[in-house]
């Protein structure tokens, strides 16, 4: 009789159990079922003797975990994120989490230097990551419940652009770099333009080669001409080869760019005028160094030639290769 | 050749899997009781694990194919499962499919023989 109730007894909790984890209606039909299926397998099994331990878990086991059994009943296959989205949620999450860690790494920097709190920094570099990831996996988890299907962005009407030939590509990597750069460029002009420079040790502070006040008061137009070359790698990012977008992207903002540039160098007095007397009082340097007075100009003009260079080799290598793949699409 | 046998174990319950439906649909033109027809299937030579047999009786019966009914009268309640006039038909349909697809895979085998590769 002890036995009988312990075989009753497991088999109600074996039940409960794969009923915890049904996900349709019915599940009274279901566990009667399942009770029945055990009984006629208990009784197959024993054969007129009375059931033990041992057999009902070889039952068990025959039947596998109550989770296992549960999934069976359940309709269908149910995923948070399924095996169509998948690899677009997953593209998705690298480039957030780098963008969110760069972004956040900096940020760190910058309180870091303005601060002296480098600790809490990482505990936040770590937070921003989390966050992304719960953020790109919630709005993938509802496309996936809602059964939203890839046609609704527009992917799905098979007017695929043509597999793009090796020196069509612009590789990754490229535009990445470019927009990190940016944006780090960015963070350190307009937040902390007093440490680029020069870490003098005697006095304990930076040094900076630009004259703040002077930065700070144009750093709108700063973020413009740095923000217009980011336009342009989102555009390549988001390509990903030569098209006539990337093409007349590349156009516009290079003009733009190098136009801002040269007002940003020539336009404002923003390199800092006691830079060398600074730096030849502080005992950084063993020879006193001996410049030009106006050695401000000078590094204004190697920079504009740099980014005239440079946007114009881009601008040339663009086109040529927008011209040399040409498709009718 | 060491994983030859793990391939196999993969690749065999792939084949017998499009078969389960068929072969279940063919013995319910009477009512049977799940666990019966786990036993009649194994006696037949076809394994079919109840924890795989049950959910789908359930599933064929929300399409509509099978219809279901407790038998209570007994000291132990049982379902019984029959296939309904849409579930024959599905049935021969299904049947009309196996029997082509078999001759065709069967052709498909027999030519390659004929070309004198040994299988």
């Amino acid at each position: 009789m002890d036995s009988q109730y312990s075989v009753t007894e497991q088999m109600n909790r074996y039940v409960y159990q794969v009923s915890r984890f049904l996900m349709v209606k019915n599940k009274e039909d279901i566990e009667k079922e399942i009770r029945s299926l055990i009984d006629d397998m208990l009784e197959t099994k024993c054969q007129g003797r009375e059931a033990t331990q041992k057999d009902l878990d070889e039952v068990f086991t025959e039947l596998g975990k109550p989770m296992e059994l549960a999934a069976k009943y359940n309709d269908s296959k149910r995923y948070l994120i399924g095996p169509a989205l998948f690899p677009l949620y997953f593209r998705v999450l690298g480039y957030v989490t780098i963008v969110v860690v760069i972004l956040s790494f900096i940020s760190m920097l910058v309180s870091a230097v303005k601060y002296g709190a480098i600790w809490n920094g990482f505990g936040g570099i770590f937070n921003a990551a989390l966050s992304a990831f719960a953020v790109v996996t919630i709005i993938f988890a509802v496309i996936e419940w809602r059964g939203l299907s890839l046609e609704s962005f527009g992917e799905a009407d098979f007017k695929l652009p043509p597999v793009p030939k090796k020196n069509e590509r612009i590789s990754r990597a490229e535009p990445i770099v470019g927009i990190a750069f940016g944006v780090i460029f960015i963070l350190l002009l307009v937040t902390i333009p007093e440490c680029i420079g020069v870490w003098l040790n005697d006095q304990s502070r930076f040094l900076s080669v630009f004259d703040v006040d002077v930065i700070r008061s144009i750093s709108g137009i700063i973020i413009l001409s740095i923000g217009i070359s980011i336009v342009k790698e989102v555009f390549r990012l988001v390509d990903g080869r030569y098209t006539i977008r990337v093409m007349i992207s590349t156009i516009i903002c290079g003009v733009l760019t190098f136009s801002l540039a040269v007002l940003i160098l020539k336009g404002f007095p923003i390199w800092n005028a006691n830079f060398l007397t600074e730096l030849n009082a502080s005992n950084v340097m063993e020879d006193t160094l001996h410049a030009p007075e106006n050695w401000g100009m000078f590094a204004s003009n190697i920079l504009l030639a740099l980014t005239a260079f440079v946007t114009v080799v881009e601008i040339i290598k663009t086109v040529f290769r927008t011209v040399q793949y040409a498709h009718n699409d | 050749m060491d994983d030859r046998d793990e391939i196999l174990s993969n690749l065999i319950p792939e084949l017998k899997r499009g078969t389960i439906v068929l072969s279940v649909l063919s013995q319910l033109s009477g009512p049977v009781y799940g666990y019966s027809l786990v036993q009649e299937l194994s006696d037949k030579g076809v394994e079919i694990e109840a924890n795989t047999l049950y959910p789908l009786l359930r599933r064929l019966e929300k399409q509509g194919l099978l219809t279901s009914e407790w038998e209570t009268a007994s000291n132990k309640p049982r379902k019984y499962y029959i296939r309904s006039e849409k579930g024959t038909l599905i049935y021969k349909e299904l049947k009309k499919h196996w029997d082509e697809m078999v001759m065709r895979v069967n052709a498909l085998m027999k030519e390659e023989n004929q070309n004198g590769q040994s299988v």
